[in-house]
């Protein structure tokens, strides 16, 4: 779904927070939003995939939102344990849950408020943001998911590592 | 309508096999009468459904078998080719229905042949007999009211033989409140004195009362038409009944069609036997009892169900058919109850009370038989994917103007439902791959010094937890070097490493992408479906695939299968902290010797086993852990073909059952791993798949 079309109405999103910088997920996208459980590790993968976890049954593969954006050296807020959360997402085909900071709420945001964003916001750069909406002097920028969980880079990344028999 | 589509596709797999029988023995006129049984039986089924084009046919059909089993045509190659063809055109009509698309296709020509047969007018020498009989195209007339070709050539047959038709129209109180039971009641008294060709508008819409008030028949009978108007006049409400003789010369449709020469005017009356015109069967839907129903072809083992409705005739077992759907919610429940009965054996063996350790331990002696019974219920026999395989050999070597031989071995042999869905196609496409290039024309076999015919074997046998199925061929073979060429062409190795690698990894080569070696990509073979989908689909399903080949002698493919696709044995292993499971499958043994009996074979670790030594996998690099040194080695012995590998671990955990899930599409499938599990204590564990670890 091109960036534009979202963008034509009022959307909901949920707002969750990421290295002091606050982003959004267009709330048609997630699924639901969990405290962290035990997560099992998945060997031979990028490191910002953290593992997999048991969801009421199904298996569920877990990423790091930090280090997939390679945050972790950003010299910012620490990370509060107890108010991480995993935002689950689903994608087309594509079920992931991503590990943010905390998350804040969900707001309606109108398209007007919605401007594009700069290069790089909060460590980020512009190709995995949908733009950037402004609320008085809050600052939220929305997160571009099929960018996010982008499979052929994750492709790319095995390669790089070998992973191929 | 499910239940007339699984019926009729029953039938017609009856009907092909009894084809394929009365080939191989021409005298067998029993075989024809129950194949005169499965064309009536479709007829009336097809007609009560309003498939008029399909009653049509296999009305024909019906009538040609009638004179065979009378002997009064004899059963030769041309005749049974048209029956063929009859039959792939119904089964084409069968699909089409079943995708919504009716069963409006030509039949023209198959029916002008089958009336051509009957009235003695048949060309013996008709290659245009095997007619593809898979047009898409709808023919059904659009301006209407005017009868379908298949109801004009019926009409205009039925008037040669000094019969009468009629074309009536009905024309029904406008204040009528049941109109199509008013109609009903005139197709009735109707078929009480002749038989209705056609009408408008169709059977259905009349009895969905798609029509105004008025609706037309057209009709064939020995009344006249006095008598024929007075019947439908009985009828209450009908105020008004036109009936008028109906001459089909008039209509020249049939002209466009051309089909063989015999079909043009059967002015020739046969010998003396009346075309008998049987009124139309109404099979009443109760026929086939909703719940029960008789299973498919002579079953070759007990019923899956003691308690099954019986219908049918004694010879058929008592089974219950059941929808899939059901099944397979009755199977995710009990996966999710085998997963609670592993995390009470936790908490009981916490808590440490008798009575709830006796009560878990009942429990989980239960839930065992449930899931028994449960896998049980999805197995079925692979004879139901054999069965499609003479029909298909048979078509595709006379195409090809090969002469095989079929043999087929483990009918009984039980596969899960899904996965035999699966690869049935593939299995499909390896025949064709044998048939198109792995056996020779029979005059080059000949010079070879093999028998003309070749022998193509399928066989399908259960060993441990999984289902082996081979497709063999006396055939060509495949030539090792050809593929190392080609290999080395496209860089996929190098001439030296060529030289270490076995004739199985060699023509492993073959399952790549765009690798086919064939000269040119022939219609059967080349249609994109290549070896590499096979071992892709394959793979997906948690099996794999080899090819044992002899260069001239003769190929076999070889597909395993896990048993079931979800509920699996494993062991349990810790690995440098983690806990794993490994699928019983390959495992052979479980060792261990102290560490310094690891012995260094040209760079490569080997430990003791059997005698032996065989290559050691340190699980804790594939893993990216550290080892910690201990004094004593674990090693799982597994073995995939004729091969050994000894995976090292810290610790062994335990026989567990567990429902094996995906990672899902985000991670895709990982080399080294077969999806993940959900232990007793809600935790993931992956699952390695210790197969793809063995270098083969």
């Amino acid at each position: 779904m091109p960036a534009e079309e979202k963008l034509t109405q009022d959307q909901q999103y949920v707002l969750f927070e990421l290295a002091g910088q606050e982003y959004g997920v267009n709330v048609q996208q997630v699924l639901s939003i969990e405290r962290i459980p035990e997560i099992t590790r998945v060997p031979r993968t990028p490191d910002f995939v953290v593992g997999v976890m048991n969801l009421r049954g199904e298996v569920l593969p877990v990423i790091d939102l930090r280090k997939r954006f390679a945050l972790e050296s950003f010299k910012g807020v620490e990370v509060q344990r107890e108010q991480q959360r995993i935002i689950v997402v689903k994608l087309d085909d594509i079920t992931v849950g991503m590990i943010v900071d905390m998350v804040r709420d969900v707001l309606n945001i109108s398209s007007a408020q919605i401007e594009p964003p700069p290069s790089l916001v909060g460590g980020i750069q512009a190709e995995y943001l949908d733009g950037m909406a402004k609320m008085g002097d809050r600052v939220m920028v929305l997160l571009n998911l099929e960018k996010t969980l982008s499979q052929k880079e994750m492709m790319e990344l095995d390669e790089f590592r070998g992973t191929m028999a | 309508m499910e239940m007339f589509l699984s019926e009729s596709y029953e039938h017609l797999e009856s009907l092909n096999q009894l084809l394929l029988q009365l080939e191989q023995s021409p005298e067998e006129i029993e075989v024809v009468h129950e194949m005169f049984r499965a064309a009536h039986t479709l007829k009336g089924m097809s007609a009560t459904m309003g498939f008029e084009n399909m009653a049509e046919l296999t009305h024909q059909m019906e009538n040609v078998m009638d004179m065979l089993r009378n002997r009064q045509v004899a059963v030769t190659t041309p005749i049974l080719d048209t029956l063929f063809a009859c039959a792939s055109t119904l089964e084409a009509m069968l699909q089409s229905i079943e995708a919504g698309a009716g069963d409006g296709m030509d039949t023209t020509q198959l029916v002008a042949q089958l009336k051509a047969i009957v009235s003695g007018e048949f060309q013996q020498a008709a290659p245009e007999a095997d007619t593809p009989a898979t047009e898409q195209a709808a023919e059904r007339d659009s301006d209407l009211p005017k009868p379908e070709e298949a109801a004009l050539s019926v009409m205009k047959e039925a008037v040669d033989q000094g019969l009468f038709a009629y074309q009536i129209k009905v024309v029904l109180d406008e204040k009528t409140a049941l109109k199509s039971v008013r109609a009903y009641m005139v197709f009735r008294n109707l078929e009480e004195m002749g038989t209705i060709v056609g009408s408008y508008p169709a059977a259905d819409d009349i009895e969905q009362e798609k029509f105004d008030n008025w609706f037309m028949i057209w009709f064939v009978s020995t009344s006249s038409e006095e008598e024929v108007r007075v019947e439908i006049m009985d009828v209450l409400d009908v105020v008004d009944v036109s009936v008028q003789p109906f001459h089909p010369k008039l209509e020249n449709r049939m002209a466009e069609k051309q089909v063989s020469a015999a079909a043009a005017s059967p002015q020739v009356a046969p010998d003396k036997k009346e075309v008998t015109v049987p009124p139309v069967q109404t099979a009443k839907p109760s026929e086939a009892k909703p719940s029960a129903s008789a299973s498919p072809p002579p079953p070759k083992k007990p019923p899956m169900t003691g308690t099954g409705k019986t219908t049918k005739s004694s010879t058929r077992n008592q089974t219950l058919r059941v929808d899939i759907g059901r099944i397979d919610r009755l199977m995710n429940m009990i996966s999710e109850v085998v997963i609670d009965r592993s995390r009470l054996s936790l908490i009981s063996s916490r808590i440490n009370d008798p009575e709830l350790t006796e009560t878990v331990d009942h429990l989980h002696r239960l839930v065992g038989e449930l899931q028994d019974i449960v896998l049980k219920l999805r197995m079925v026999p692979i004879e139901n994917m054999f069965n499609r395989f003479p029909r298909m050999i048979r078509d595709l070597t006379k195409e090809l103007h090969k002469q095989v031989e079929l043999e087929m071995r483990g009918w009984e042999t039980e596969l899960d439902r899904t996965i035999m869905d699966e690869i049935s196609d593939l299995m499909v496409h390896l025949i064709r791959n044998s048939l198109d290039h792995g056996f020779e024309p029979p005059e080059v076999r000949r010079e070879l010094g093999k028998p003309e015919t070749g022998k193509l074997v399928i066989a399908a046998y259960q060993r441990g937890n999984s289902v082996i199925i081979e497709v063999s061929d006396d055939g060509r073979g495949i030539d090792r070097e050809a593929v190392l060429k080609k290999a080395i062409e496209k860089g996929l190795t190098t001439p030296e490493e060529a030289q270490l690698l076995s004739d199985t990894q060699v023509f492993q080569f073959l399952f790549l992408a765009g690798f086919s070696t064939a000269k040119q990509v022939s219609d059967i073979s080349g249609r994109g479906v290549g070896l590499d989908a096979v071992k892709t689909k394959i793979e997906s399903l948690g099996g794999s695939v080899y090819v044992h080949s002899t260069l001239g002698q003769g190929t076999t493919f070889s597909i395993e299968l896990p048993l079931t696709m979800s509920i699996i044995q494993a062991l349990l292993v810790k690995v440098g902290g983690e806990t794993y499971a490994l699928p019983l499958t390959n495992v052979i043994e479980i060792a261990q010797v102290p560490a310094h009996a690891v012995k260094q074979v040209h760079h490569v670790e080997m430990v003791p086993f059997r005698g032996d030594w065989i290559p050691l996998f340190r699980l804790h690099h594939f893993l990216e852990l550290e080892v910690t040194p201990q004094e004593d080695l674990v090693y799982i012995v597994i073995q995939r073909e004729n091969k050994y590998l000894a995976l090292q671990v810290d610790e062994t955990l335990g026989e567990e059952e567990i429902v094996v899930k995906s990672l899902g599409n985000y991670l895709g499938s990982r080399f080294g791993f077969a999806g993940a599990t959900i232990m007793g204590d809600g935790n993931v564990a992956l699952i390695l798949d210790g197969a793809q670890f063995v270098q083969v």
